[in-house]
């Protein structure tokens, strides 16, 4: 998966959850207004369907960091741990 | 009789439990004395109060969300709240000369004082965000909360490792304005802190002198009435929730009225079956509604439920979400997220918890557990009991039941 497909697959995960369109510079809490219930269902979906644990990103942020994170990162995040893993 | 000091933050939904609990210490003839700012306790308690001034500081009402808040409440109010009132709560100590304090979970100032001065003293927690740990998967932002205690304690010049305490958690006693059935057990703030002596009295409801006057003729008792309040958002908040709040009403006429708690101003012309009121009597109002919509504020989440009335929750901040969460897995309740519902999902939402009798039906089980908790008369009770053993004769008491 490339990162066209990473982040198609983050957008599709959000629009489901949130029920409304999403873009890459959406931050996850002040524009979408994910809260953690939400943020658990996010990283079941991206599990699920892309094999990534997004608690490794959420676990290695400050809280600066957090505030801030946006779909695009979340994204990225994605298409750099499948970069990562073996070609299956 | 004893001496009580209660430290307070200049915030409505923590003086309220706190008064509950003093009025009922008060009527056992025990000497009930206040810190906090002057200008938010006087109007609340009344002219006779014996009230230790901190000063008051404008905190203007935060408009962020989530970890945004957490950052917020944190930097904006405990820390800087905690170095602005310290030496006035110290200075208050010294000549009030309580036999016992009572600091709520978040005025740390209460807790270093208390700790200084070698009193006995409890926390008050009015939020379930302190003893639920809702970030418990996010260690850096654990990480960054231990920083800003330990920079609390490095202001009033104590070193957090002889503390022996966490400042969120007297070792004493804890008063939580909650029961299992609605939040579970306390689960620690930190690792290692201690939750032993952690007192879910249920919500501590009291006198309320200064309610405002509400228009009684205008409920029609034929139809269910539902509240809906906006609580103390910052207004650009507010408005958006008004707005919503209107739309969703708009097709229900005719099936219930509401009474929306928001400034009459920003809704100028509502329609026949909407009542604006800036500020509403809630606990003589609470047992004629069918329904409450609000942002999930421990306090209104509490009175709510202690009427047996089941809730929508649209939670924004602190410990909102935690507070919408545990409402919905009690069944009693229903949460809808604020940044995004739709005034058809909130009329959807409204319309369920009025017809579907397993919201009233568990909100009525966590109301039944409140009453058993005991609230301001279990409080004032373990407030007694912690001031009939002074620390210097716990010891030997505790040592001799050890010895069976």
């Amino acid at each position: 998966m490339n990162w066209t497909n990473a982040e198609q697959s983050v957008l599709a995960a959000l629009s489901a959850i949130t029920g409304r369109g999403v873009s890459a510079t959406d931050r996850l809490e002040a524009d979408l207004g994910l809260d953690s219930v939400e943020l658990a269902e996010l990283a079941a979906r991206l599990r699920e369907r892309c094999g990534v644990e997004l608690i490794d990103l959420l676990r290695s942020l400050t809280v600066d960091e957090l505030v801030g994170l946006t779909v695009g990162r979340v994204a990225e995040f994605v298409a750099v741990r499948q970069a990562m893993e073996p070609i299956r | 009789m004893s001496r009580f000091l209660f430290v307070v933050p200049p915030l409505l939904g923590h003086l309220q439990p706190a008064r509950g609990i003093a009025s009922v210490l008060a009527a056992r003839g025990h000497q009930i004395g206040w810190v906090g700012s002057e200008s938010v306790l006087r109007p609340v308690l009344g002219d006779d109060a014996v009230i230790h001034r901190t000063g008051s500081r404008v905190h203007r009402p935060q408009a962020d969300s989530g970890i945004g808040s957490l950052r917020s409440l944190w930097q904006e109010f405990i820390v800087s709240y905690t170095k602005f009132t310290r030496r006035a709560v110290a200075q208050a100590v010294a000549e009030f000369a309580p036999d016992v304090l009572v600091s709520d979970q978040h005025t740390p100032a209460g807790a270093l004082a208390a700790y200084q001065a070698g009193l006995p003293w409890a926390t008050l927690a009015c939020s379930t965000i302190e003893l639920t740990r809702p970030y418990a998967g996010l260690p850096r932002v654990e990480a960054w909360i231990a920083e800003q205690l330990d920079r609390i304690c490095a202001a009033a010049g104590v070193n957090p490792a002889e503390l022996g305490f966490d400042l969120r958690c007297s070792p004493h006693l804890v008063l939580w304005q909650t029961t299992p059935e609605l939040a579970g057990p306390p689960v620690p703030p930190a690792d290692g802190v201690e939750v032993a002596q952690v007192r879910q009295v249920g919500p501590c409801l009291g006198p309320r002198d200064d309610d405002p006057p509400f228009d009684w003729d205008w409920l029609d008792d034929a139809l269910p009435t539902v509240l809906l309040t906006t609580g103390t958002l910052a207004a650009e908040l507010a408005g958006s929730f008004v707005e919503r709040a209107l739309a969703a009403l708009a097709p229900l006429a005719g099936q219930l009225q509401a009474v929306l708690v928001a400034d009459p101003a920003t809704v100028p012309d509502p329609p026949p079956h909407v009542l604006v009121a800036g500020r509403v009597p809630m606990l003589a109002l609470l047992p004629r509604l069918s329904a409450v919509v609000c942002h999930g504020g421990l306090n209104t989440v509490n009175e709510a439920l202690w009427f047996g009335v089941p809730l929508v929750v649209t939670p924004i901040r602190h410990d909102q979400p935690v507070n919408a969460s545990l409402v919905a897995a009690a069944g009693a309740g229903i949460r809808l997220p604020f940044v995004r519902f739709t005034p058809d999902q909130l009329a959807g939402a409204i319309r369920t918890v009025l017809t579907d009798d397993g919201y009233r039906a568990a909100a009525r089980r966590i109301g039944d557990s409140f009453a058993a908790a005991g609230g301001s008369v279990a409080a004032a009770n373990h407030l007694e009991g912690l001031a009939e053993t002074m620390p210097t004769n716990r010891e030997p008491a505790y040592a001799e039941s050890e010895r069976g």
